[in-house]
């Protein structure tokens, strides 16, 4: 599904380069479960923003379902990022504004998706992540583990074939956190969906089929191979 | 996707509670401002439009260009004019002599003072006054017919149908006359305002035959040009028409357009418009509408850092550049409608304050077209200066600056806020520099020695009752001990109108010409007045002939006629009898001070229309009863009406005081607006800050560092503002100041009191909040980062 060759991330500060990645070759296949690993600092946020299409890598070369990602322009970069990618982070990142039913419909806004349509995709994944009943509530009335699952709902919408999470269970509790790593794990078996984790935790990394773990932005080693 | 976004933005709303009021607050009163502003430009502007034929209709008015250079501007024209130019010139359409009297009527035993025109029935058919009752056909063209305006009729005949009904004009002797038609009151922007509309006639305005008439230039004229003459070709025809019937005149005439008579400075009109304080108004406005867009901009973008994350989700989860774009800008028209929404209250609201400030009837009317698309316009202006900036800037942030140091752009979008605070203060330092300096000059004119001692003088308006008693009037008064002198004048010091350029004397060359203006004065005013004699002496009964032959000169006019002794040198107007100079007076102010005191000549009783009397301080109350007593029992029918004298001449300066009063007002506005802003920004800043201050706490800074910290900063703003206000204020308020032949020398005190005045305010703003900041425990303002 994807692959990176010398992937190569550096910012440079009044002549200094610091590296944050250096040469990273990866390939994820259709339906994995990748865990990430690594200390703080080891370019493991920088690593999935890059194939989030967030950020842009320094050098090196990133294939998206065989698209030459490093070739496009911002805009086709971006529309293939809306259409793919789904994303989900530790601070959650909903909109405090919104109730959890406009949170889970924003995507398709500007997907624009027609009203009736929308209407009934988020029903249903409000009804699958069992949170019919705190649709009208803001993200401050819910709990942690209940903010991840709207946010997961948020990134499921769309129907991406990749779904990226960084640390997804890092603000939860250890309970919540099962959940929402139980649900992650469902995702992939049942409907073959592609993940990659970012973690500290060897419980949550577990989860994955394959856990790569990085060091100083090189890929220290692989598990299994 | 709009519904959406409005949701959001209500909510947006409710959420920053301080924001929203600060924000919709500033620029609601910047609108209602402007709107205020504009409406009374609006009616300004709108002067004598309302006639049919407004684009064809002309004054035609003199211009005097006197061999020394020398140019000066009346609308006074000779008294055939209109007739001529009607059989004359082809581009004519039509044309009227139009000659404004006071007229005293007579109904019963009441009297009434009214303005009357002396006009031709081609008047009715040039301008459109609309008739309520009667008709204007031929109305004009029957000598013993008036119309009437509504007000007039009410006053006159109660709900009584005027028509038919007789009036009798007594001032003049004019006699009776039938009213033949009741117009609608003239609107509040017409330059010409009348109660009666009466047929042309030398007598009915108290003239006697005796003159030439192409002499008799006391006479208003208009014209009405056919549809497609150019003004210009109208002019040059126009221009030597006097010289063909008098050889020797310094006189050209030219034309105004209908619509450009209300502020044309060179025209005089009743209700003097003035350019200057339109084009002052206006810039205020706009000044004071930047104002509050610059604090919404401000504002906006300093909360920018809270919504950053926002934005990044919303990229993050598909949303494009234009459509977070669009987002914003309906964010901020949500806002722009609410603070004009309350604009529109504020306006109402203040309105009637408005209408008293400028003395002026103006209206906001909603339902007119011009209204709704100056509000329109408005909005639209606003989301443009204030919308645009802050919604650019927003959508721009990249999808992972939520996540990634936050602090990437600060630099750049901080000059642009700094110059925006800088521009605010520039302006609010310009402003009470200008505030200041207009004050100074008026209470500088109000206050002068003017020549003439104003104080303890009351002035009595004479009827024709008392014309024909004045000395038993004058004997009457007097005899109270606390009243001291007693004069009669045609004017009131410091309102001079009379001037004429007929005068000759001894030694002038052909050539010469020089205006003179001519004062009417009897015995006791000197005393009245206070003005002291130089050389010879004052107008005496005791030397009756020179009451009839004598002039007493000021010493302007000894200096014009180049006259080294004058006394008993000979002058004369006209063809009248020559007259001798008996005296000399020092100079006094009988104009404003706007403008030089010129050559004057006095002549013995020469008009009645003003009593003056010097009285005694100690019981004003009780000399004036007395004198109301007198004055009754002499006109049982008049009304007694009095002032004083130095109300008089304060009220010389109305527009002056006007201007203080609207700029000062309007001054406040700018100070709250700026102030609303600066406290907003600070408040973002220290909140910004609050963990910058925490660990400068826990390293030990105290609270005087951590306010240095936050308030050098908006110091040095203030100090640049006033390095760039102060050259601006001072070539502007330089120029305001030419318009005034005596003025106040400019000093530094206004520029410092302007400069003191913005660093105080500052630092009231955020001295409270930065203590605020300052005192919090730095537990609190780091625990959450």
């Amino acid at each position: 599904m994807l692959r990176l060759r010398d992937i190569t991330k550096y910012y440079t500060n009044r002549f200094v380069k610091t590296f944050v990645l250096r040469r990273i070759n990866l390939e994820v296949k259709e339906g994995e479960f990748v865990t990430i690993m690594g200390p703080s600092g080891a370019g493991k946020s920088t690593l999935l923003h890059i194939l989030g299409m967030l950020d842009t890598a320094s050098e090196g070369e990133y294939f998206f379902l065989e698209e030459p990602v490093h070739q496009l322009r911002e805009k086709q970069r971006t529309a293939l990022h809306h259409q793919n990618i789904g994303f989900i982070f530790q601070q959650y990142h909903l909109i405090d504004e919104m109730t959890v039913y406009e949170n889970i419909e924003t995507p398709l806004l500007y997907k624009k998706v027609k009203a009736a349509e929308r209407k009934g995709l988020v029903a249903e994944m409000l009804d699958r992540f069992n949170i019919v009943a705190k649709k009208k509530l803001f993200p401050n009335q819910l709990s942690g583990g209940q903010q991840q699952l709207t946010a997961v709902a948020r990134a499921l919408i769309i129907r991406p074939r990749l779904l990226l999470a960084d640390e997804p269970t890092g603000n939860l509790n250890s309970q919540q956190g099962r959940e929402i790593m139980e649900l992650l794990k469902k995702l992939n078996e049942e409907e073959g969906m592609t993940i990659l984790q970012v973690t500290h935790s060897e419980e949550k990394a577990a989860y994955g089929h394959r856990i790569i773990h990085l060091k100083d932005g090189w890929i220290e080693k692989e598990e299994p191979k | 996707m709009i519904i959406n976004d409005l949701r959001m933005a209500w909510r947006q709303l409710g959420k920053g509670k301080v924001f929203s009021v600060i924000t919709i607050l500033g620029l609601a009163v910047g609108i209602a401002t402007s709107l205020l502003l504009l409406s009374w430009i609006k009616h300004e502007l709108s002067f004598d439009k309302f006639h049919h034929r407004q684009k064809d209709l002309y004054k035609v008015v003199t211009r005097y260009r006197y061999p020394g250079g020398e140019i000066s501007h009346s609308t006074q024209t000779p008294m055939p004019l209109a007739g001529y130019l009607r059989e004359h010139i082809p581009e004519v359409e039509n044309a009227t002599i139009y000659w404004r009297r006071p007229w005293q009527l007579k109904r019963g035993a009441r009297q009434f003072m009214a303005d009357a025109i002396l006009t031709e029935q081609s008047f009715l058919d040039m301008f459109t006054f609309p008739f309520v009752s009667g008709s204007p056909e031929a109305l004009l063209t029957d000598p013993r017919s008036v119309a009437i305006s509504e007000t007039l009729a009410r006053k006159l005949f109660g709900d009584k149908n005027p028509l038919g009904e007789k009036i009798e004009e007594i001032l003049y002797g004019a006699g009776l006359f039938t009213v033949r038609g009741v117009f609608a009151d003239v609107p509040a922007n017409s330059h010409m305002v009348f109660d009666i509309l009466a047929p042309f006639d030398l007598g009915y305005g108290g003239y006697g035959q005796e003159f030439d008439p192409w002499d008799l230039s006391d006479f208003e004229t208009y014209a009405l040009l056919r549809k497609g003459t150019l003004q210009r070709d109208f002019d040059a025809k126009v221009k030597g028409v006097i010289r063909r019937h008098l050889p020797d005149s310094i006189e050209d005439l030219y034309s105004v357009q209908l619509g450009q008579i209300h502020l044309n400075p060179d025209i005089w009109s009743k209700k003097r418009g003035n350019i200057t304080n339109v084009y002052i108004f206006s810039t205020v406005a706009f000044l004071i509408f930047l104002l509050a867009a610059i604090n919404y901009i401000n504002l906006t973008v300093a909360r920018e850092s809270g919504r950053r994350r926002e934005v990044g989700i919303m990229k993050v989860v598909g949303a494009g550049r234009g459509s977070l774009f669009g987002k914003f800008i309906l964010e901020s028209m949500v806002y722009f409608l609410i603070a004009t929404g309350l604009a529109l209250g504020l306006a109402a609201l203040f309105l009637p304050r408005f209408q008293q400030l400028t003395g002026t009837p103006v209206s906001i009317g909603l339902n007119q077209g011009v209204t709704q698309a100056m509000i329109l316009g408005i909005l639209l202006l606003t989301t443009l200066t204030a919308g645009v900036y802050p919604a650019l800037h927003l959508s721009s942030v990249k999808a992972l600056s939520m996540i990634k140091d936050r602090k990437e752009k600060y630099k750049e979008r901080f000059s642009v806020r700094k110059m925006l605070v800088l521009f605010q203060f520039t302006v609010f330092i310009a402003l009470i520099v200008g505030l200041i300096v207009i004050y100074q000059q008026t209470i500088f004119m109000i206050q002068r020695d003017t020549g003439f001692n104003r104080e303890q003088v009351v002035r009595i308006q004479a009827s024709a009752a008392i014309w024909k008693d004045w000395r038993t009037f004058r004997t009457e008064l007097l005899k109270n001990p606390d009243i001291r002198s007693f004069t009669i004048t045609n004017t009131i010091p410091g309102q001079n109108e009379s001037t004429t350029n007929h005068w000759s004397w001894e030694g002038k060359a052909d050539t010469e010409v020089s205006q003179l203006s001519i004062v009417g004065a009897y015995e006791g005013f000197l005393e009245t007045f206070g003005v002291r004699m130089k050389q010879g002496r004052f107008f005496s009964p005791q030397f009756p002939s020179e009451l009839r032959e004598g002039v007493v000169i000021n010493e302007q006019a000894a200096g014009t006629m180049g006259f080294e002794d004058p006394i008993g040198k000979y002058m004369q107007v006209g063809n009248d009898p020559e007259r001798k100079v008996i005296g000399v007076i020092e100079d006094y102010h009988f104009n404003s001070l706007r403008e030089k005191i010129g050559p004057l000549v006095l002549i013995y009783g020469w008009g009645l229309d003003n009593i003056f009397i010097r009285i005694n301080p100690r019981d004003v109350r009780g000399v004036l009863s007395h004198v109301e007593g007198v004055f009754h029992r002499l006109a049982p029918q008049d009304d007694f009406v009095y002032s004083f004298l130095d109300q008089e001449v304060a009220r010389l300066y109305t527009d002056e005081q006007r201007l203080v009063k609207v700029l000062g007002h309007f001054t406040l506005l700018a100070i709250l607006i700026s102030a609303l802003g600066l406290y907003g920004l600070v408040l973002f800043s220290a909140a910004r800050r609050t963990k910058e201050i925490g660990i400068r706490k826990v390293n030990g800074a105290g609270i005087y560092a951590i306010v240095s910290l936050l308030t050098r900063d908006s110091l040095r703003w203030v100090l640049w503002a006033n390095i760039i206000a102060w050259p601006l204020g001072f070539w502007v308020i330089r120029r305001w100041l030419q318009n005034f032949a005596y003025r106040i020398d400019l000093t530094v005190w206004p520029f410092l009191s302007a400069a003191l005045l913005a660093l105080v305010l500052s630092l009231l703003v955020i001295l409270y909040q930065t203590l605020k900041a300052a005192r919090t425990n730095p537990v609190d303002s780091l625990r959450y980062e």
